[in-house]
């Protein structure tokens, strides 16, 4: 007993638990009733992506990693959510050569040449996502309608973005009449769409369609605790005023915010990409200034450039912005108070 | 019902919360040991001086050590007996080799004639003689901190109010609850000589929602007082934690690297106040106090000890064998004793046997994910201050708040990158006082 060995260390001696893998899991189970909604309606096609951004993902990861010689960080699973996210955030029918060159540009580029997880400025998916749509716009931006769609425009496979983004157009080419025209294309069936948009049975990316299948990975994240919900509220909160200033302005009618939001791949972003933690600022108040940074960036993509989405390109933007966020919005450390003298008279 | 509550912290529940080991435990009154060792160290401040030499007799309570200027507490036999030896003979729980007095128990059990009052004597004390009692009496904070008590009261600022602290939010430790279910009455009395000593017009006494028995009790017991307040906070760790304490309940930021008598405000234990409360009446030093044995032992139970019992007389041999780990203290802010042939200080008011500490994995980079910055009970950035301790940038951490921390570990234990943040953030807190 004299010579027992005890183990000597400083506190605290005891660990929550929580593990950066066990965050990624739960992302990734977040994900599960998003993946099940783009495979119920795009079947094989989304099975083909998937599969294809996941498993380049963790290969690139490896190599990558093998290369650079650090420790092998593929079990952090960090991976497979970048490879995932990744392929949710594109259209059915890609090309599957063009899905592995964006997990390429992902993982080995924005991940890995930064200094792997924690290190890297750009959220990988996001960039990934938007290297393809820059260099490849002509396959990126081919929809095709879900099996299950009775959306009445099914011959075109206009996305409702697309049809947004017309309104948008018009607004910006200045002929307000075409925009209310277009408009009126939308608003004459508005409830039928948002029902569609919030089951997803409309064209659009494997996994921006259903926010529904969104919402409830959201619940879960929230009910985990894995997410910072002022993000989520802040982008979404402020992309509606955006959107509705812009209705008011042209007097498209109140349901017009309601569908900004809905379509396109705003509440996918909002949930998965603009709450990645390594990318985002650190402290409450820096949240929700970079979720209200990403409202007004998105919207105004949307209106003003070429391209009808601007949830990627708002996310690099605000991710860029991150540092400079942190630095300005830190906590107020305690006790650093002015306090008068308090001498006993 | 309004909880007070101070912002961030975290909640500790699962396999790290064990109070349930020892809330309903009965408590033991072990048997007294042949040897007490008393380290001359036990407080804040300077070492006290023995006043008794190798060989003489000693009663139980008898002063065996003095103050030694005004930052010290004087020592007291918790036995009758005969000092054996006066040497560095003994680790105190911090670590330090220390001058000790050991005396060697001769179970006659003589005590010194101590100097009763009844309440309505005491009451009629003032501030000066209250203070002289708690400095004859070797008060000294019996949170852990082991700040000599007087030395709060005789300062010269002035005093508002006076709060007992009986959070008690380390996830094993009991002592507190213990002491206050079973001595309500003489914390109260104890909270109102503290009162007395400070001046101050208003009294807290401050008890977590895990321990609403107690605060019925003191509610109960209290009732028609105006002067006093029962606070209800809720369970959350560090609500302990004087400062953060205060700001909960006062809504008062205790300035950066001050006291809490800097905005008028004394914080002291319920342990410290019972203890005042039997100084005044019973005329008691401190001698004995309430202890948590628990962890991975067969009796987990709270303790009444006489000061100077070694951890290994409180302790079976087969418990110390089969746990590697041994705590003094508490379970997120306690030291790690390498040895059981420890004294109880003043200041121990656990010992916690693990089978062994967490497993964790390696440290992973940091993933930004905030949760240290979220639960910072003094609003750091734990992981940016960590970083600049790795990075060797030590004149930046004073920028970034360094000395508010207190070290209470809540962002090593939320860290999913299992970075060992508490222990960089330490590191440049030593690298400071090293260069300064």
């Amino acid at each position: 007993m004299e010579n027992k060995m005890r183990k000597v260390t400083y506190s605290p001696f005891a660990h929550s638990g929580n593990s950066v893998n066990k965050a990624m899991l739960d992302v990734i189970i977040a994900l599960v009733p998003v993946i099940f909604a783009s495979i119920l309606f795009f079947r094989m096609s989304s099975v083909l992506v998937l599969l294809t951004t996941t498993a380049s993902a963790v290969t690139f990861e490896y190599i990558s990693r093998l290369v650079l010689k650090r420790y092998n960080s593929c079990q952090d699973l960090s991976a497979v959510v970048t490879g995932l996210i990744l392929g949710l955030t594109l259209p059915p029918n890609t090309p599957l050569l063009l899905a592995i060159l964006g997990s390429l540009i992902s993982i080995v580029v924005v991940k890995q040449l930064f200094g792997g997880i924690g290190n890297n400025v750009f959220n990988p998916a996001a960039s990934g996502r938007a290297f393809l749509l820059i260099a490849f716009s002509v396959p990126l931006t081919k929809w095709v309608n879900p099996i299950t769609s009775t959306y009445v425009d099914a011959t075109t496979s206009a996305t409702p973005l697309s049809l947004v983004k017309t309104v948008m157009l018009n607004i910006k080419g200045g002929d307000l009449d075409a925009a209310k025209t277009a408009y009126n294309l939308i608003s004459s069936d508005a409830w039928n769409l948002i029902k569609l948009l919030f089951t997803g049975e409309v064209a659009g990316s494997l996994g921006e369609t259903s926010a529904l299948a969104i919402i409830i990975g959201l619940i879960y994240l929230i009910v985990k605790k894995r997410i910072h919900t002022e993000i989520v509220a802040s982008y979404i909160g402020s992309a509606f005023v955006v959107a509705a200033i812009l209705s008011f302005a042209y007097d498209l009618g109140p349901l017009f915010p309601l569908i900004s939001i809905l379509a396109g791949g705003l509440l996918f972003g909002a949930v998965f990409m603009a709450t990645d933690w390594v990318t985002s600022p650190m402290t409450k108040k820096g949240r929700i200034i970079f979720g209200i940074g990403l409202g007004i960036l998105t919207i105004i993509i949307r209106t003003f450039s070429n391209f009808p989405e601007g949830v990627v390109f708002s996310i690099l933007i605000m991710n860029m912005s991150t540092p400079l966020i942190d630095r300005y919005t830190s906590n107020k450390i305690f006790g650093k108070v002015k306090v008068q003298s308090n001498e006993k008279k | 019902m309004k909880k007070f509550s101070f912002k961030g912290g975290i909640h500790i529940h699962g396999t790290n919360a064990k109070k349930a080991l020892t809330t309903n435990s009965q408590i033991i009154i072990p048997k007294d040991p042949e040897y007490l060792y008393l380290p001359l160290n036990q407080q804040l401040g300077k070492p006290s001086k023995p006043v008794v030499a190798v060989g003489d007799q000693i009663k139980a309570g008898q002063l065996i050590a003095e103050k030694d200027g005004g930052f010290s507490a004087n020592i007291h036999a918790p036995v009758s007996g005969i000092i054996e030896h006066i040497d560095y003979m003994i680790n105190e729980p911090t670590g330090q080799l220390s001058k000790s007095i050991v005396i060697k128990n001769d179970f006659s059990n003589l005590e010194v004639d101590y100097i009763t009052r009844s309440s309505e004597e005491a009451m009629k004390l003032t501030p000066k003689n209250l203070v002289d009692i708690m400095e004859e009496a070797g008060l000294v904070g019996l949170g852990g901190a082991t700040f000599p008590t007087p030395v709060k009261y005789s300062g010269s600022k002035k005093c508002d109010a006076v709060v007992i602290n009986g959070i008690e939010c380390e996830p094993y430790n009991t002592a507190d609850y213990v002491i206050m279910k079973n001595h309500c009455k003489e914390i109260i009395r104890g909270l109102k000589y503290m009162m007395m000593a400070s001046g101050a017009s208003k009294g807290y006494i401050c008890i977590e929602d895990n321990k609403m028995d107690a605060y019925e009790e003191f509610r109960q017991s209290l009732t028609g007082d105006t002067d006093i307040l029962v606070a209800l906070f809720k369970e959350k760790y560090p609500q302990g934690a004087e400062k953060q304490l205060i700001s909960a309940l006062l809504n008062k930021e205790v300035p950066y690297g001050g006291l809490p008598i800097d905005i008028g405000v004394i914080v002291n234990n319920v342990g410290t106040a019972k203890a005042l409360c039997d100084a005044v009446e019973l005329g008691k030093p401190l001698t004995h106090h309430y202890l948590t044995v628990t962890g991975n032992i067969e009796n987990p139970a709270n303790y009444y000890v006489p000061i100077g019992i070694l951890f290994q007389d409180l302790l079976k041999e087969d418990e110390l064998n089969r746990n590697n780990v041994l705590l003094a203290g508490g379970l997120m802010m306690g030291k790690t004793m390498y040895t059981e042939m420890t004294p109880v200080t003043k200041g121990i008011n656990a010992i916690i046997l693990l089978e062994d500490l967490p497993k964790v994995g390696p440290e992973l980079p940091c993933v930004r994910c905030s949760s240290c910055v979220d639960s910072c009970p003094a609003f750091l950035s734990p992981t940016t201050l960590a970083q600049l301790v790795k990075n060797n940038k030590f004149d930046e951490l004073g920028d970034y708040g360094l000395v508010a921390c207190i070290e209470c570990g809540t962002c090593s234990y939320v860290c999913p990158s299992h970075i060992p943040l508490l222990d960089y953030i330490r590191h440049g807190k030593l690298e400071l006082r090293r260069r300064s």
